[in-house]
This record gives structure tokens, C-alpha cells and sequence, in this order.
């Protein structure tokens, strides 16, 4: 049986022949391990019988511009500025909020939003063929992929703005949201379009939750987010791919919602999360949703011992992995400062289920 | 009416998130001669108290608790002239940043405005702030408590730093930490003097710390 056939067993809720497996860091650690190993990426994640690859067409759109002081323009016109850390770290922080200023619709219109034509399609059947035999995602299931309407909102007006114009400013939410969803829509119709059906999951990321309960009410959720949810679960069901919807956070309540929008893998599953019970989410939801994730990166893998990695790993995969439905994956990409010693043990213990 | 009751109003209208209500009232209440920290006290500072629990208890969220750091604000910024020519005293000094290696702030954001809704003075010293900076920070200020944030795991070495620093150079200031890794027993293995794991929290513990300190 190979990877592709693993997961959709998996996603079909049967179980296939061992627990699909999944693997996500920051590149320090990539690159650690990658030493560790004397392998390459795609090398590290064959080590761990990775079954999961990603789709990412080029982009070929117009040069992005970098605004003085090396503010980077990404392809909604927010610009993120590269922070250098002491360690020899980099990160980068949202600098320059386009739509900051923005009082109107016609403000939100003239914006220059992004273009699905600003990405190579063509190079699509390629990349699936390379990796043929393995589960296909969308951009994100490894590396950082793009962000969900309520993160790209907050990256738009700001944060804060982002946040409370959803009480404040209504008008301006949805016209914006109206400019992302046209992207959206049509970047997946052209990449399911020209992926000859090989990709088999949607990764969405919106972050709806902190660390004790939603950021926003259950009421906003269903009325700004989930209908166009729905929308990318319909386009994802008409193409036979599985949407992913990752939400950090304490999300619990809001479950049922992304259910009932057509949601059918739910990530990263943030155990130190309020109300995040693994027991609960199974029993509860485990008939109709796959999870992905659930190895704690908050707490276990960055200052839990080799032999706590070990016993609450397994926990984790004998509960949410009961009965199939369950990817094997950190519940987050691994930070810089996770001993190697306790990545390999949460490796180790998924092996033991192979 | 009574003067009482036009203060309520003023707290109705923050609680209703109309910051231009807001700024309307207390312009009436300063011509008619009302006392600038009943205003504050009762109209603006009782009604984020009331925010922030309506937040902790989960009946409103981050929109609801913006907007009415936003009414709140908008009756402050006309009360801060007037309140700085009076002799009232803030309830007391707070510095806060986020640490070093971390770049987010919505909520040392969040932190600031429920603090500033609780009658203290805050000086925001931004992002990415290493432990030196923090104490070049509080000797210019003269800070009573000293907040620090961190959303992500890898810089909760950093808080351990800054408050170490801090607190050798500073014995008597309080130092406070929050952010969603960070829980009591890690705070106390720092040797911070407290934790909160929600902003309206950190004001309710920065009150406390004033009645200490005062005490």
C-alpha cells in the first residue's frame, strides 16, 4: 500500500495498513536533523516515512516590490520586515498594513489584489508526478502556506483593526473578504483544474482560538467565516480533495461549525489548549473529522523529558489514532528550541506503530 | 439629573462601545463643572473593569473588548490634559514589552489597553526587546511593575533573563509575566512575581501589586 492510498483510506474513516505520518519544522530544525541523519529534506522526510507532499505551482507574477528599510511586499501588498536574532535566527514581523487607512468600499477595491494567473499552473502535473505515490496537499502541510481570510484580514488593516472592524466595521470585512475569496476560488479551481486529480487535501489555516477560548465569537465565526468555508469545501468536494482546516487555539465549540461547512481533517489539535481533550475529541468528532497533529510543541517536545515525549506520544496516538482517522504530525512546525533527542523520540514511538 | 447618574452614563455608553457618545458626555460633564477623576473613575475605569470580566467569563471576545478600549480611550485622551494639570495620581506606572526574539503583540496590546482602562499609566516599549533594553526602559520610566509577553516557546528563555536582570538591578519592582506558554510555575521558576493568563487579569493583578506596594 502506498502513501496515497494510506491516507485516503484514512480519510474515508477505514483503516489502512499503519497510521499515515506526517513531519513539519522550522528550517533550523530541518536543517539539524538533515545533519543528524546525513540526508537531504526530501531525504529526512523518508526517514520518517513522511506520506504527505506538497503541490506549490511557481510563482510568475509581477516582481514584489521591497520598500525601503526591507520591507518585503507579499503578493497582498503587506509588507513584512526581517528581524535578525542574536542566534543567527531570522523572523519577520507584518510592517506595512495596506488597507490600514481604509474608510470605504472603493478604498478596499482599488486595492491591487493578488492573481491566481501570477502562479505557474503548467508546472502543476510535474510536481504530482515527482511525487508520485505520496498524499498531495495544497501548500502548507510542511512549510508555511497561505493564510486563511480572518489571518489575511488582520495582515490587511492590521491586527487590531483586522480584528475589531468584524464588530466595528462590517462593510469594510466583507468587502475585503469578497477581494480574498475571488483569489482563493480561483488559485484552487486552476491548480484542481490542472492537477489531473492527484492532490487529495486543501490545507486552510485561520487561527480562531488562543490559548483559553475562541479570539472571536462562535456568532462571528459562522457569520464571517464559515459560509465561505463552505464555499472551499464545496469547490474541494467537486474535485474529490479533503479540506484541512488548521486552527490553533481553543476551538472546541466551533467544531461542529467547521464540520457542518464540509471540513473533513482537522489540525493541529493544540493539546494545552482550553478544552482541547484528545478522549473528548475523539469520541466526540472522531466520526466525522481525521486529525492531524496533536504531539505537543508548546510543552512535551520543547522541555518534556525523552520519556515523557515517549509516553505522552504514544497516548496521543492510541487515542486519537483508535479505529484509523488519526495523521501522525507535531502540532505545530518544531521550534528552534526543541532538543533533537525528543523529535526523534516522538518519531521512535510512531515507528513502533508502523 | 444627578451627577452620579451622568457618570453612568458615560460608563453605559463604553460598555456600548460608542466612543463618540462617550467623548460627547464627558465634554458636557466637564462644562458643567464635574469632578475630572469621578469621571475617570466611574465613567471610564468601572465600565472596563466590567469589560474585562464580561472577556474572562467568555460572554465577549477581542473585537468587543477592542472597541470598548477604543470608546475608553477616545473619553481618556480628552481627560489626559486636564488630568495632568490636576494633581491626581495615575493608580501606578507600568512598563511592558514583548521579549526578545518575539515579534507579537496583539496581546501585550490587549494587556496595555485594559491596564490603561484600569486608571494605570503604561509605557509600551514595543517588540523584541532584550533585557537590556527593558532595564535602560525602567530607569528612564520609574515603572512600580515591569510586564513582560511572549507568545512563543523559544523566547521564554528570554523573560528568564529580563526578569533576572531586572531583578538584580531593580530589587523592588514587580515583575509580571504573560503569553500563551507561559503558566504560574513557570513564573515562579523565573522568580517573577506573578502571572496572568488573560489581560483583564493583568490588571487585576496589577492592582493588587499597588495595594502591596502602597501597603
Amino acid at each position: 500500500m502506498d502513501s496515497k492510498e494510506r491516507v485516503a483510506i484514512t480519510l474515508a474513516h477505514e483503516v489502512p495498513d499503519r497510521m499515515p505520518i506526517n513531519f513539519r519544522a522550522v528550517d533550523a530544525v530541518c536543517t539539524n536533523l538533515q545533519q543528524r541523519f546525513g540526508v537531504d529534506y526530501e531525504g529526512l522526510l523518508d526517514h520518517w516515512n513522511v506520506d504527505f507532499r506538497e503541490v506549490i505551482p511557481p510563482y510568475i507574477g509581477p516582481k514584489l516590490p521591497v520598500l525601503e528599510g526591507g520591507v518585503e511586499i507579499d503578493i497582498w501588498g503587506v509588507g513584512r520586515s526581517v528581524v535578525q536574532h542574536a542566534d543567527g535566527g531570522r523572523d519577520v514581523m507584518v510592517t506595512h498594513c495596506p488597507l490600514a487607512d481604509a474608510d470605504n468600499e472603493a478604498d478596499i477595491k482599488n486595492h491591487q489584489w493578488p492573481k491566481a494567473e501570477w502562479f505557474d499552473f503548467g508546472a502543476v502535473p510535474g510536481i504530482c508526478n515527482g511525487n508520485s505515490g505520496f498524499a498531495l496537499s495544497s501548500k502548507g502541510i510542511h512549510v508555511e502556506g497561505w493564510h486563511g481570510i480572518f489571518h489575511t484580514l488582520t495582515y490587511l488593516f492590521g491586527m487590531e483593526k483586522g480584528i475589531m472592524y468584524l464588530a466595528a466595521r462590517p462593510d469594510l470585512i466583507e468587502a475585503a473578504t469578497k477581494e480574498i475569496m475571488k483569489f482563493f476560488t480561483d488559485y484552487y479551481q486552476r491548480l484542481f483544474d490542472a492537477d489531473n486529480g492527484d492532490i487529495d487535501l486543501l490545507f486552510y489555516k485561520d487561527d480562531f482560538g488562543s490559548q483559553n477560548n475562541l479570539l472571536i465569537s462562535q456568532k462571528m465565526v459562522r457569520e464571517f467565516f464559515m459560509p465561505h468555508t463552505k464555499v472551499l469545501c464545496d469547490l474541494c468536494a467537486s474535485h474529490d480533495v479533503k479540506f484541512v482546516q488548521h486552527s490553533c487555539g481553543a476551538v472546541y465549540k466551533i467544531i461542529p461549525d467547521f464540520i457542518e461547512a464540509g471540513v473533513a481533517v482537522l489540525d493541529p489539535i493544540q493539546v494545552t489548549a482550553k478544552g482541547m481533550d484528545v478522549t473528548e475529541l475523539k469520541s466526540n468528532f472522531g466520526a466525522d473529522l481525521v486529525f492531524h497533529g496533536g504531539i505537543d510543541t508548546q510543552h512535551l517536545l520543547p522541555f518534556g523529558t525523552v520519556d515523557e515525549v515517549k509516553t505522552e506520544t504514544r497516548r496521543i496516538i492510541e487515542v486519537l489514532g483508535k479505529d484509523g482517522g488519526y495523521f501522525f504530525s507535531p502540532a505545530h512546525r518544531i521550534q528552534a528550541d526543541t532538543p533533537i533527542e525528543n523529535i526523534i523520540a516522538a518519531y521512535d514511538v510512531a515507528e513502533e506503530f508502523l | 439629573m444627578s451627577e452620579k447618574e451622568s457618570l453612568h452614563k458615560i460608563a453605559d455608553a463604553v460598555l456600548d462601545y460608542d466612543g463618540d457618545e462617550v467623548v460627547r458626555l464627558l465634554r458636557r460633564e466637564l462644562a458643567a463643572g464635574g469632578n475630572v477623576e469621578d469621571i475617570l473613575n466611574i465613567g471610564l475605569i468601572e465600565p472596563m473593569g466590567d469589560i474585562g470580566d464580561q472577556f474572562t467569563d467568555g460572554e465577549i471576545f477581542v473585537p468587543e473588548m477592542l472597541m470598548a478600549a477604543t470608546a475608553m480611550k477616545a473619553g481618556l485622551e480628552v481627560l489626559r490634559p486636564i488630568l495632568a494639570e490636576s494633581d491626581a495620581e495615575p493608580m501606578g506606572k507600568i512598563l511592558l514589552g514583548t521579549v526578545q526574539g518575539d515579534l507579537h503583540d496583539i496581546g501585550k496590546n490587549l494587556v496595555t489597553m485594559m491596564l490603561e482602562g484600569a486608571g494605570f499609566e503604561v509605557f509600551d516599549i514595543g517588540v523584541n526587546q532584550n533585557p537590556e533594553a527593558f532595564a535602560a526602559a525602567v530607569q528612564e520610566h520609574s515603572p512600580d511593575i515591569v510586564g513582560l509577553s511572549a507568545l512563543l516557546t523559544t523566547t521564554m528563555v528570554s523573560m528568564r533573563t529580563t526578569t533576572a536582570l531586572l531583578k538584580e538591578q531593580f530589587p523592588l519592582i514587580k515583575v509580571i509575566v504573560g503569553g500563551a506558554p507561559v503558566n504560574q510555575q513557570f513564573a515562579d521558576a523565573i522568580g517573577a512575581d506573578g502571572f496572568s493568563e488573560d489581560a483583564p487579569g493583568a490588571a487585576v493583578l496589577a492592582r493588587r501589586f499597588m495595594e502591596e506596594l502602597a501597603g
